[in-house]
């Protein structure tokens, strides 16, 4: 089994609990279902929620013990050693990821209730200007040449509808 | 056979050549890009062949497949930055090659070794195929079945230290490859009331999204394993340079004989290709060449092993066309873009629809050798291309990722689903779970679907147990996962080694 630990811990916990939710639903879902078309999904279902209840324990069992050697050492706290650099590191890694999730469901919305020529400047703006920190020529740029781009590759060769 | 591959002239017009050529460009600057590679490519380009012939948009997307490989050795030599992970190795002794100013000799060692192992490759499929059609024909539900359970194994035994979670993700995937209708009742399930999700997750968008948009994701927001560093201190080639290095796998020839021949049988092995051939290349390598404490320093027989091994496709193609099992994520891509096609993938592909099969090979061998030569020509140039930002790199691959994903059928679901898929790509790849299980198990689990109540209604359940193939599969199968588990128990103590530790 992995011992290895990766990503942050609360959000490792988080993905697990999700993963749950998720296998809980199918699982939940294919008791309406008669035996036969049931032993696919069914089975499956019940094999993926009994992995993740031992991954969930597993990963709630680093935690804790990461918290705890983390709280051994209370004289480290104020210095910054590279491990809390990574943490920090992580923690703005996530903040940035919902920023980019809300940009590109941004994107999604303008693409689809008004024109996907609106919708690559505003999520230009939002990731390269906002969260990456560029000027503002590279991303009026960026934002002309993907525009340019797709119209010419999608909309001219492909002549798909956009 | 060879008469037969060569009847695919016959049939391929002007305009195939120029889609090939087109494959091979994109194919090489998506290669080199960092954090890109043929997978990534594909899974874009899949979308956009639509409305293509089937075998233009075969021709094509295997010109990618043949031409990235060459494009990310490069990327990994100049800029230690493999373009994906069948460049791993390249980079523990390409890179301090173009630290030591040998930059001409690593790409033209690498270029060589690269054409030569795909040339093998092609080779050993050329030799297999007619041997599997013959296998083909003798292959029933139960062998179907546990081929395909025997490709779900390989791939979760890829990574023994992460065997838990590789497991976990192909659950993962069989549940959600269990959305739709029952392939063999007919039965709705988990739709949601949804009709969109009566045909069940569709392949490309979940593809394009678990691949190309969780990449985007890692460039856009910053990850520091994706961040590109280009040293100033490497030196530009030469083509005398460069020209030492073709001849240097000339004078390693039984280690570029060695390190081909592996890598084509790895590939063999579903699920497996080019990136465990590389690694494990390299590994052999360390241990049966001599001086092996100059490997990850800056030798040029780490460089030779690994780009013998990480473009033998022909192997990756075998169980892809002779089982419709994918050898590798660009065969389960391209399974993804023959079912688009309305073509089956499985064992009657070959009988129904040889031109493609032969349209495979042929781009692959055209790109190999144009990718290859591109290298040499343009070695002195490209030591000087200026890196490309991550951020304006992801945000152009997640807005051609979701416009890929709508583009297939021109549905906003499919763009949702790629958007979903991303994210899920990213989550499972942060926390080590494996993308490959899951894709893996979203190709082949109607596969094992079908058959395992095909096998249930007309033999019961001996029909596993009485047959030899079926049988000798369950049993290794049993038998790796029992070792990989003991293994991730009880490690062996680890022997010292060349191998570097890591990329750096």
């Amino acid at each position: 089994m992995s011992k290895k630990l990766t990503g942050h811990p609360g959000a490792r916990l988080l993905f697990d609990i999700f993963l749950i939710i998720v296998a809980l639903v199918f699982f939940f879902n294919s008791l309406d279902l008669d035996f036969r078309p049931w032993l696919f999904p069914g089975s499956f279902s019940i094999i993926l929620l009994i992995m993740l209840v031992i991954q969930l324990l597993m990963d709630w069992r680093q935690a804790r013990q990461s918290s705890r050697s983390e709280g051994a050492f209370p004289a480290e706290a104020g210095k910054e050693t590279p491990g809390e650099e990574k943490k920090v590191a992580v923690e703005g890694q996530y903040a940035r990821l919902g920023v980019a999730v809300l940009s590109i469901l941004g994107f999604y919305l303008i693409f689809r209730f008004v024109t996907i020529y609106l919708a690559i400047p505003v999520l230009c703006l939002l990731l390269v200007r906002f969260l990456g920190g560029r000027s503002w020529r590279t991303t009026g740029l960026m934002a002309l040449g993907m525009d340019a781009f797709v119209y010419v590759f999608f909309q001219w060769l492909l002549q798909t509808s956009l | 056979m060879l008469v037969d591959i060569l009847s695919i002239f016959d049939a391929i017009q002007a305009m195939d050549y120029l889609i090939i050529a087109l494959g091979i460009v994109i194919g090489y600057i998506v290669g080199f890009l960092p954090g890109l590679g043929a997978s990534q490519a594909m899974a874009l380009l899949i979308p956009l062949t639509y409305g293509m012939e089937p075998l233009r948009a075969i021709l094509l997307l295997m010109a990618v497949a043949g031409a990235a490989p060459c494009g990310g050795s490069v990327a990994s030599i100049l800029i230690n930055t493999p373009g994906e992970s069948t460049n791993v190795a390249t980079c523990w002794d390409g890179y301090p090659l173009a630290r030591q100013g040998k930059a001409g000799l690593a790409l033209g060692a690498a270029s060589t070794a690269s054409l030569g192992g795909a040339l093998v490759g092609l080779f050993v499929l050329m030799v297999l195929l007619p041997l599997g059609r013959m296998l083909v024909l003798s292959f029933s539900y139960p062998e179907l079945f546990t081929i395909a359970l025997g490709g779900l194994v390989c791939i979760i035994l890829i990574e023994e230290d992460q065997l838990w979670k590789g497991f976990i993700s192909l659950a993962l995937g069989m549940v959600m490859v269990s959305i739709g209708y029952d392939p063999v009742t007919g039965s709705i399930r988990h739709t949601f009331g949804t009709m969109y999700l009566w045909e069940g997750i569709k392949l490309v968008p979940a593809l394009v999204g678990i691949f190309a948009i969780s990449e985007g994701l890692k460039l856009v927001i910053g990850d520091k394993g994706q961040a590109v560093v280009k040293d100033q201190s490497v030196s530009k080639a030469r083509y005398s340079d460069v020209f030492q290095g073709v001849m240097a796998v000339f004078k390693h020839r039984w280690l570029f004989f060695q390190s081909s021949v592996l890598g084509a049988v790895i590939g063999v092995a579903p699920g497996v290709g080019g990136s465990v051939g590389n690694l494990l290349s390299y590994g052999v390598a360390t241990q049966t060449c001599k001086d092996n404490p100059h490997f990850g320093k800056g030798d040029i027989r780490g460089v030779i092993a690994s780009e013998s091994a990480n473009n033998s496709k022909g192997g990756d193609l075998v169980p892809t066309v002779i089982f419709g099992i994918p050898g590798s994520v660009t065969c389960a891509l391209l399974l993804g873009a023959l079912l688009l096609h309305g073509i089956q993938p499985g064992p009657r592909l070959i009988l129904e629809k040889p031109l493609i099969i032969y349209g495979l090979i042929v781009a692959i061998f055209f790109s190999s050798i144009a990718a290859s030569t591109i290298t040499i020509l343009a070695a002195p140039y490209l030591s000087s291309i200026p890196d490309i930002p991550d951020n304006l790199l992801g945000i152009s691959v997640i807005i051609l990722g979701v416009l890929g994903g709508y583009a297939t059928e021109l549905d906003f679901n499919d763009a949702i689903v790629a958007i979903v898929f991303g994210l899920l790509g990213y989550f499972i790849t942060e926390f080590h779970f494996s993308k490959v299980a899951v894709v893996m198990a979203l190709v082949l689990g109607k596969i094992m679907q079908v058959n395992y109540f095909l096998t249930m209604d007309t033999m019961g359940p001996k029909g596993f147990f009485t047959r030899p193939i079926p049988l000798i599969i369950i049993a290794l199968s049993v038998f790796l996962v029992m070792k990989a588990a003991y293994q991730a128990k009880y490690p062996p103590e680890e022997k010292p080694s060349g191998l570097p530790g890591s990329m750096a």
